[in-house]
This record gives C-alpha cells, structure tokens and sequence, in this order.
C-alpha cells in the first residue's frame, strides 16, 4: 500500500470514528453529516486529477459543490477549515507548495463557491425548482474555476487549463452537481442524505483513478525511454548527459517555434533516443571501425521506425542524420529535424569540444552559410533558448 | 405458426448465419425465451411508461458503448448501472417488462451493425434481457419497506447484481460450449471479478433510480459526463501502456541487432516468466511488471561490445569484467524507471541466485532466473547448441533450492506441461543460419556452468 493510500486509509477512519461519535451525541443535528463530508473534502484532496504541469485539481472540489448548496455558510466554512487544516500538512509534499498556500489556495475556492451558490439562490428568489438549483449549482462551478485561475495566477503556478485541465473540470462540475442534488434534493424530494453524496462520488473515483493510471502509464514510458537513453552514455560512446541535454535544448527550440504538443513530444523522443543504434554497432575500442554520426543515425531511426509509436520519432532522427538532404520531406519534420540536428551539433561543441557558447553559436551560423528562412528560425531558435536559459524538459 | 412468426424467425436465422448450426440454435432458443418472458410481463403490468423506457434505453446503448477492455480481457462497462436504474424506476409498474427492454436494449452497440455481428446484437440483448429481468425478479420480491429504507435498502443492490454476474456468465459460457470452443473455466472464474465490478456500478443505479422517481429523468443525464471522460481515459491510459510495451521492443531489437544469437530471447524469458507468475497466482499488477522486468532483464547488455558478447571463445579475465558490468548499468537503468525500483536490484546478477544470502527473496526476480536459465539452455547460443527441453528441465529441477526457487521450477514445468509445448533441441523457432556452427555442449549460462554432464544424465 502506498503512502498516500495509507493516508486515505487513515483519513477515512477517522471521519467514519468522528461521525459516529457525532451521531452518538448530537443524533437530531447534522454534525455526523458534515463529519462525513468533512473526511470526504480531507479524502479528496489526496486524490487529485494531475494536469501537465503535475499540479492537478483535488477532488475535493466537488465536495465544496456538495458544501455550498447544503448546509448553513458558518457551519460548512467551519468543517472545510477544519478539514484543510488536517489535510494540509499530509498534503504539502505531494504538492511541492508550502502548507499556507495550499490552504489559503483552496480555502478560497470553497469560500468561492459558498458565496456564490447563496448569492446566485438569493439573486433568483430562492425558488426550489430542478432547474433553478442545477443553474446555480452551475454557476457556483463557474466561480470556483475562476477563483482556482486567479488564484494560481497570483502564486505564480501555470494555470492547468489545458485539454487534460479542462476534462478534469468538466468531471468534478458534472459529479459535484450530482452529488449536491443528490444529497439536498430539490424543495425536499429526492433528498438522499450523505449517501447520495458518497455513492454519486464513485463515477468521479473512477474517472481519477483512469487519470492516476494515466499519468502513470505515460510517466514509465518517459522513465523508459530515458533508461534506453542512457545505453550510448553507460557504453562510453557520448559524454554523460548529452541525451538529457539535447533533449532539453530539442523541446526549449520546439516550444519556441511553437511547435503543436505532440510534435514537442516526438522532438524530445527523438533527441533522447537518437544515439541508441550506436551500441548496436561494434565498438571501436575493440577493433570497431569507427562509425559515423548519419550511419548512427540510420541504425536508431531503423530501429525506431519498426515500432509503430516510435516511427515518427524515428523519422526525425532520420532526417536529422541527412545533413539536409531532405528536400523531399514535409516542412514540420524537417523544421524538428534541424532543431535536433543543431542542438546535437551545438552540445557536442560545448560539452565535448569546450567551445564557449558564443562561438559555437557563431561557429554554427557559419557552417549553416546561405541557409533557407527555415534553417534560420532554428539557429534563431537555439541562440534564444540557450542565451536565455530556456531549456527546460518535460519530465518531472 | 403465423406468417409473421415465419418473417420473423427468418429474419433471426438470417442474422445468424455466420454462426455455427449448435451456437444459431441456442441463439434463437435465448431470444424465443427472452421474448416470451417480456411478453408475459408487459401482459402482467398495467402499462410501460414511454418516457423512462426511451431515456433509460437510449442511455443503457450509450453506456455499452463507453465499455473497454481490460488488459486481463474483461470488460469494464457502466451497462448494469442504468439496468438498475431501470429496476428502481419500473418497480411499481412494469417491474419485469421494463427493466428487459432496457436492458435488450444494451445488446444493440452499433459496432456489431456489420454483415457478421447481426446476430451477436440478437444474442447480447436476448443475453442482458434475461439478466437484467432475473435481477429485476429478486428485487421485486424484495419488501418496498427495506428498499425505500437507507441505507439498509443498498444492500438490495447485491443479489441483484449477483443474478447479472451469474447469468451473463452461464449463458455466455453455454455459447462457448455450443461453439465448441470451452473458456467454461475462464468465464466462471470471472464471476468474481465481474461481480466486484458489477457492484459499484449497481449502487450507484439503485441512486440514481430513487433520483429519477423523485426529479426527473433529466438528472440522470448528468452522470454521463464523467462516465465518458472515464472511458476515454482509460482508453488513452490503455494506449499509453501499449506504447511502453513498444517502447521495451526497442530494446529488444537492440540486443537482436547486437547478438543474433538471442533473438527472440527476452520475448521468451517474459513468456516463461508470465506462466510462472500466472501459475504461482501473482496479481496482475504484479504480472505487467513481472513481465516488463523480464523484457528489460538483460538491458545492461547493451553496453557490451558486440565483440565481446559474440565471442566464441573463452573471455579473459578483463574482458569478463567488461561483460560481467552489464548487471550494475541493469540495475541503474531499470531503478530509473519507478515501477521497477523496488525489484531492479534482484532481477539483476547473485541477487536472482535462491542460494544467496544477500537475496532479497523478490519472487519476481526469482521467476525471471528461472526463466532466463531455461531459455538459455533451450535456444542455440554461440558457445552451444540448444539442449533438448528434458535436459534443461532436469537441469533445473537439479538445482531447485538451491540456485533456483523450487516453487519457480514447478510452476514453470507445470505451466509448460499443461500448455503441451516443447522446446529446446528440434523445437528452436528462430534456428537461423549460424555464423559459426556452435558446439553441441557447453556453459549454459546464466550462472549454470557446464552443461557436458547434463546430456549424459538425462
């Protein structure tokens, strides 16, 4: 079991141990109810759906929606403070941020989406009607996604609104709205309790655990994919490092050329794979002819090419190999191409040959001579991204 | 019989004629029985409203289409949560006749509108008719006061769920055995894990069901939103895993390309290494990093000189230094990746050995050996020729408990015997031209010395 498992666990039983103790004292009051809610908001900010830029949104989003419809503000504000307040020391190393700021951040969004659910109920005359309550309930998801953004634009964090942002959004709106109707019901019908708040939570459940499986899965294929980098580096046939740098400058060019997400990914694969096929080559310092760089390149990219996933990478690095005589290629490849070919050429200056920077940037425009627009925008690209300190990867 | 009845009966056979004769009759006997079944309970109820019936039908087609498989081949599908739904919903009016049509109406994946499927959308609905009408039953034989009670009144949801599992699994087993094929084993060993699935599912219809009856069936459609973005994140998650599986093949075809000789080889490891996790009951998650260890065992060889790994001859002592590193870039390579960590010091090197006190006792690593050692002695290598699948099993069984786990060496022989494959000498599927034709006997790797004297024991 895992450590944030066994923080559920934990957290688990002691909202079930709270609850019951609560409904043994104060049976006619709701304090039972917000105990169980309160370990499910503490619950689900252990679960959280990772965006891109690792941080994601915590399910315990949709219990706030649960909150702000159901219970008195004072009473709700009480029990989200009080779960924030146990939860977000347990929290703080998964986050990577400091305790305050993780409680201020989501203590805000609760607060958000309390007011707004009361003020929106007020704004339409408090009218009892399915409509009425899944618009405001609407509205308040509204709210709490434009807090969340402020929010993370005041700490400096990158907003997480991408495709796999907006998707986590939609199922903690959808389940949250659920949850809220299911355990306050509309003008007294349909009122299901806590358990319709626990057992509408499970579609949400299941859709983290496909965005925790998710993230997973493509965490071990990067993890993969740079221990078969680190083969040529392990074997003596490049200086350590060189994949991992020529990775990092290869996506800082990409992004700079403003390259789609999936074309920065096949860049990074490629420029992390595209030394592999020189182990399979027989090693000069064992009576090997020595081989050069385009052969290495044609072996990775043959080998790339083979396996469906990798192809595209693979036909990068054999582009990349050609010494530009790939007239007869699409554009894009050949921009990726040339983006790999002078980061490689510009690592191997620097780290191998100890060329300054400068020189080598000056060294490379050189030996590019009357290059097309394209070529251009690619040395532009790696003067910027290397005088600027642009190079950043994507892993973790 | 009517003229009707003919066309109609025609019409079902003609669907079917891609099925065998025994699997078309069954077929037909299913959907007779279906029908008659819905028939004598819309005769018994005082009338099907139109609205929940085309809603929850609609849904119950849109969910079997969220369904996937998962990699241990069953399917996940959201199907049995508007079923319940429809139980709860029709309970006091059409309580047998509802709940069939909607789930008939599961059989209905358009997926299955090819000239070769027509006759699965006759079997699939006949199929969830009859389960979702027997779950529907034992509701309804239920005490309303213990269901509209919560939360006692969700446990209602677990037999009716167990009637789902058990007859989706009897009638789909049946179909085998009309085909003549016999997973008999494999689908009543899915009860279990079908059931655990089916459940959360239920409850959350049994909800729903009490939403619908009090707000509306607009309620209802709320809950697609997360249903669909969880089948198509596990869809990319399935991709996504396919993609690392295809990634570890660039591996393998690195070592292919460095040393002809073994090829195929951590193909074969991982195969042998999956009979033995299957065999020894590992879970599954345990089996996919079992099986992805096994793939990568040997990726520290890549930073061998192909001289050195061909070489016929006897290593010198330098040179065996040389070889014998690729077990540290092993473990350096595979504690990079997180899912590997905790067994990547004990797949590589006297870690695997059962004899060695600094063992960790990974079983994983243990089965990888064990695997390894007995494709090395099956599978041609430059220093030697295959040795027959007898040689290599006494082999092991030879050294069980001491340099083998005996448990790995059991199941392994079990899971091959029962498999009825052979191996070794005259069974090589890769003998390919030989550079240099190897000796008949010789070291067998991994660690087992001198095989000359196995040859004259067996």
């Amino acid at each position: 079991m895992t450590f944030v498992w066994r923080r559920c666990v934990a957290v688990a039983m002691i909202g079930v141990v709270t609850a019951m103790t609560a409904w043994l004292l104060f049976p006619s009051s709701s304090a039972a109810t917000l105990c169980v809610l309160s370990a499910g908001v503490a619950l689900g900010e252990l679960l959280v759906i990772r965006s891109d830029d690792r941080l994601g949104l915590p399910l315990s989003y949709a219990l706030f929606v649960v909150l702000a419809s159901s219970f008195d503000w004072r009473a709700s504000t009480g029990a989200i403070i009080v779960a924030l307040v146990v939860v977000a020391p347990l929290q703080v190393d998964i986050e990577h941020r400091s305790r305050a700021q993780l409680a201020v951040h989501h203590g805000l969004v609760a607060t958000g989406a309390l007011l707004t659910f009361r003020g929106v109920f007020a704004l339409v005359g408090g009218h009892e009607r399915l409509g009425v309550v899944v618009a405001a309930l609407l509205v308040t998801v509204a709210a709490m996604i434009g807090v969340d953004q402020l929010v993370r634009v005041a700490f400096g964090y990158r907003t997480g609104f991408d495709d796999r942002g907006q998707r986590s959004w939609a199922a903690i709106a959808s389940s949250g709205v659920l949850m809220a109707v299911g355990e306050r019901g509309v003008d007294g019908i349909g009122h299901l309790g806590v358990w319709g708040a626990m057992l509408f939570s499970i579609p949400l459940i299941a859709a983290w655990f496909s965005f925790d499986r998710l993230d997973t899965a493509a965490i071990a294929h990067r993890q993969t994919i740079e221990a078969l980098a680190m083969a040529p580096e392990h074997a003596g046939l490049v200086n350590p490092g060189h994949s991992d740098r020529v990775a990092r400058l290869s996506v800082a060019m990409g992004r700079h050329l403003g390259f789609e997400r999936a074309d920065v990914d096949r860049l990074e694969t490629a420029a992390r794979l595209h030394h592999l096929g020189a182990v399979t080559l027989d090693d000069p310092g064992y009576g090997g002819a020595p081989m050069p760089a385009a052969t290495i390149a044609h072996v990775t990219a043959d080998m790339m090419r083979g396996i469906e996933s990798l192809a595209a990478a693979g036909d990068i690095v054999a582009r990349a190999g050609s010494q530009r005589s790939f007239t007869f290629l699409d554009a894009r490849g050949n921009t990726a191409a040339l983006a790999l070919q002078y980061a490689n050429a510009y690592d191997e200056a620097v780290c191998e040959q100890s060329v300054a920077p400068g020189v080598a940037l000056q060294l490379l425009r050189q030996s590019a001579g009357e290059c097309d627009e394209r070529e251009s925008l690619v040395i532009d690209a790696l003067e910027f991204v290397t005088l600027s300190g642009m190079t950043v990867v994507q892993s973790r | 019989m009517s003229v009707a009845s003919e066309r109609l009966l025609w019409l079902m056979l003609s669907m079917m004629d891609s099925f065998p004769p025994r699997l078309r009759s069954f077929t037909v006997a299913l959907v007779l029985g279906g029908s008659a079944v819905s028939l004598v309970g819309l005769m018994r109820s005082p009338g099907v409203a139109a609205t929940p019936l085309i809603v929850l039908g609609a849904l119950a087609i849109a969910s079997e289409h969220q369904r996937v498989r998962l990699p241990n081949g069953m399917l996940l599908s959201p199907g049995f949560m508007v079923g319940m739904t429809a139980i709860v919903v029709f309970r006091d009016t059409a309580w047998l006749a509802g709940p069939m049509i909607v789930g008939a109406s599961m059989g209905v994946p358009t997926r299955h509108f090819g000239p070769h499927g027509r006759g699965w959308i006759a079997f699939n609905a006949a199929n969830f008719a009859l389960a979702t009408g027997s779950a529907a039953a034992l509701y309804h034989l239920i005490p309303v006061h213990f269901v509209d009670s919560l939360p006692l009144g969700i446990l209602a949801v677990i037999p009716c769920a167990l009637a789902v599992v058990a007859v989706e699994s009897v009638v789909v087993a049946a179909s085998y055995w009309f085909e003549d094929r016999s997973p008999l084993r494999e689908c009543l060993g899915s009860l279990v894990p079908a059931l655990v699935q089916a459940i959360p599912f239920a409850f959350v219809g049994f909800f729903l069901g009490h939403l619908y009856l009090d707000l509306g069936w607009p309620i209802v459609m709320l809950l697609l939103v997360p249903i669909i973005l969880m089948r198509g994140v596990f869809t990319s998650y399935l991709e996504m895993r396919a993609t690392n599986e295809a990634t570890m093949q660039v591996l393998v075809r690195a070592l292919e390309l460095k040393d002809s000789y073994t090829a195929g080889h951590a193909e074969r490891v991982a195969t042998y290494a999956r009979y033995i996790g299957e065999e020894l009951g590992l879970p599954s998650w345990r089996l996919d990093r079992l099986r992805s260890a096994a793939l990568m065992h040997d990726i520290g060889k890549l930073v061998v000189p192909n001289q050195l790994l061909n070489k016929p001859g006897k290593l010198s002592a330098e040179e065996f230094a040389v070889v014998r590193r690729h077990e540290q870039v092993t473990v350096e390579m595979l504690e990079h990746i997180d899912f590997l960590r905790p067994i990547a010091v004990s797949v590589s090197g006297d870690h695997s050995h059962f004899g060695n006190a600094s063992s960790d006792g990974s079983i994983e690593a243990f089965a990888i050996a064990v695997a390894d050692a007995y494709d090395a002695m099956t599978s041609t290598r430059s220093y030697r020729r295959a040795l027959s699948q007898e040689v290599a099993m006494a082999e092991l069984l030879d050294k069980a408990g001491t340099q083998f786990h005996p448990e790995c060496v059991t199941a392994l022989r079990d899971a091959i015997a029962r498999r009825g494959e052979r191996h070794g000498a005259g069974y090589e599927a890769s003998a390919e031209a030989w550079q240099v034709t190897p000796p008949a006997a010789g070291l067998g790797s991994a660690g087992l010395g001198d095989l000359s004297d196995g040859l004259e024991r067996v």
